[in-house]
């Protein structure tokens, strides 16, 4: 009788042991360390100026930290009004995106006015596919997106919700730039330089394309990488057609009446 | 010798435990490592029904304390918390397949949310019972860091037949041995993910399903002593077949030292108990204590009390129905710095005969 009592609390004390044994699987967190787990706390918290200040002065040290740029730029968007709606009318925007070469016209050849002309209802279209997005329009909150951008850029080539993410600021700071950078001057007859805007239009096309290739890199679905491929290189086309001497040997450097898809993009004649 | 290295055994589990407490899943409770929770009584006691018999009209967790019960008893009962409208939708598209859904209601949600709900029929002779659940489900979800949303959840819906026995040792009458068989199909989504991630790969988001055959051991020794006490320990969650996605062996070892002192002309059931989960890494909260006492066979009282959970709760009879109300009170840690309490009722209708 005594032995099986004992046998009993032996088998008991065993058995307490392996499941004090048995935490052996603990699966991290996604945010990674005890470093970025407390800045992504903070974010939460609102207060973005300490995690920034944390997340600084890791990047500093571990420049090739993704994770730690990833959530640095998330705490400068944060900071800039960044929330998670935000991100439910990003994910609307890119449910859409396997039609989304249903809205640009198709190729013809023209001159660099013509060219100009399909860039800006490019741009234009690509605006109203990001309908969505906000654009930051206190001064502060755009330095923060652009800072959140620059943070992101340096993480080198990123894949996944990372390029996706830098989509993201990426058509903030294209709509920033588009509604509040300097615009070329147009007169009250609709007229301006050519080369102007053919600096300008291509600086845009170049963030346009910029974004094309984060959103491509972002899936995994084949078909949707693709069709970013074939946007990438329909820009790319674009683009090259634009070019400011190209526009000066065909046009001079005179001002030159717009047409109207310019002068919607370019805002009122002044 | 022996008694010393016990000492620095505990000793060292404990400052290693305590040391290396992770985080993971933004401290949801992880239902798949959880016992099934039948009755008001069971969801109060939680782990603790592993050690406490089970009352009058209730069913005893560890099939070890069927050895001795005497009770001819078929029951059928339902209970289900304050979140039972959204679980049931939560049910509807994990039966659908659509995870994605899930997700999206989720994050609509924003504060963590965790919800439990049951359905059950029994039957009970003496030493053995047999019993199906045409429903069990659970949902708990969580969002972190808005600005880059990190998003953890586990939803699932399952059904399950059943069956335990207890024997009494032949040659020790106060040692009793007992086994349970469980086979679940289980429908389920747990993942912890950047919602980013998923919407570049929507494939991450992805219902999986379980077919499981569990068995289950026990072991109670009840002490000759005039407070009942007695130690009993349990083994569960140990697959013998598994089949389907997303499967993990993680046995779960319970272990608890039960006594029914004498209270108010009484007496009061009560355990200590520690749940040896492996997702609660903070070792103290492993720990907790419960209690029951019963009025004659109409009604019964519960408790539980542990670092991170405690509730209470109250079930009745009258006639053929059952009925009971609990609240029930949960830590949720995302991590090192923050605490989320997470309160809610719990509501359970039956009948038995």
């Amino acid at each position: 009788m005594g032995r099986i009592r004992s046998g009993v609390c032996y088998a008991i004390l065993i058995v307490a042991v392996w499941g004090l044994g048995a935490c052996d699987s603990k699966p991290e967190p996604v945010a990674g360390d005890e470093e970025i787990a407390r800045a992504s706390f903070l974010i939460e918290q609102k207060q973005y100026s300490e995690a920034i200040y944390i997340l600084s002065e890791r990047t500093r040290y571990n420049r090739g930290d993704k994770r730690a740029r990833i959530i640095l730029a998330s705490a400068y968007a944060a900071r800039a009004g960044v929330s998670l709606s935000t991100y439910v009318n990003f994910a609307g925007e890119l449910a859409k995106w396997g039609e989304i070469d249903r809205i640009l016209p198709g190729e013809d050849d023209g001159d660099s006015l013509q060219a100009m002309v399909k860039a800006a209802v490019r741009v234009q279209l690509m605006l109203r596919a990001f309908d969505s997005i906000p654009a930051p329009s206190r001064l502060a909150a755009m330095e923060d997106i652009r800072e959140a951008l620059a943070a992101i850029e340096q993480a080198g080539e990123l894949t996944g919700g990372p390029s996706l993410y830098r989509a993201l600021l990426r058509i903030m700071v294209f709509k920033q730039d588009l509604f509040v950078s300097n615009r070329p001057q147009i007169d009250r007859a609709c007229r301006a330089y050519p080369r102007e805007i053919a600096k300008w239009l291509k600086n845009f096309l170049i963030s346009l394309e910029a974004i094309f290739i984060d959103v491509g890199n972002g899936f995994t679905e084949p078909s949707l990488r693709l069709k970013a491929a074939e946007m990438t290189n329909k820009l790319k086309e674009i683009i090259k057609d634009i070019e400011p001497s190209k526009v000066i040997y065909e046009f001079g450097n005179e001002p030159i009446a717009l047409p109207p898809a310019l002068t919607m993009l370019l805002g009122p004649c002044r | 010798m022996k008694k010393r290295f016990a000492v620095f055994l505990a000793a060292f589990s404990t400052w290693f435990f305590l040391g290396n407490r992770t985080y993971a899943f933004q401290g949801l409770p992880n239902f798949s490592g959880e016992f099934p929770q039948t009755t008001i009584t069971d969801f109060v006691l939680g782990p603790v029904c592993l050690s406490l018999p089970g009352g009058p009209f209730d069913l005893s967790c560890n099939p070890a304390f069927l050895a001795t019960e005497e009770k001819k008893q078929f029951r059928m009962a339902g209970a289900a918390n304050d979140h039972v409208a959204q679980l049931n939708d939560s049910r509807m598209k994990l039966r659908a397949g659509d995870a994605t859904s899930i997700v999206s209601a989720s994050i609509e949600a924003r504060e963590p949310k965790v919800a439990r709900a049951s359905s059950l029929l029994w039957y009970q002779r003496d030493w053995w019972a047999l019993g199906f659940s045409p429903f069990r489900g659970g949902l708990a979800t969580s969002v972190r860091n808005p600005a880059y949303p990190e998003v953890a959840a586990h939803v699932y819906a399952e059904n399950e037949v059943f069956g335990k026995v207890g024997f009494i040792h032949r040659d020790d009458p106060n040692l009793h041995i007992g086994l349970q068989l469980r086979y679940v199909q289980r429908d389920f989504f747990r993942r912890e993910f950047d919602l980013l991630d998923a919407l570049g790969n929507p494939s991450i988001l992805k219902v999986e399903k379980q077919n499981l055959l569990y068995v289950e051991p026990g072991v109670s020794y009840s002490f000759d002593s005039k407070w009942q006490s007695a130690v009993s320990a349990s083994i569960t969650q140990i697959p013998v077949y598994h089949d389907g996605d997303g499967f993990e062996f993680k046995p779960v070892v319970d272990v608890g030292f039960s006594s029914a002192p004498p209270f108010f002309g009484r007496r009061l059931r009560t355990s200590t108990h520690y749940n040896g989960s492996p997702d609660q890494t903070d070792i103290l909260a492993r720990f907790r204590w419960g209690a029951v006492y019963d009025i004659d066979h109409k009604a019964s009282v519960a408790a539980m009390l542990g670092k991170s959970d405690f509730s209470v709760g109250a079930s009745g009879r009258y006639d053929s129905i059952v009925f009971g109300l609990a609240w029930k009170s949960e830590e949720i840690k995302p991590d090192k710095w923050q605490t989320v309490r997470i309160s809610t009722f719990i509501l359970e209708g039956g009948l038995a005969f």
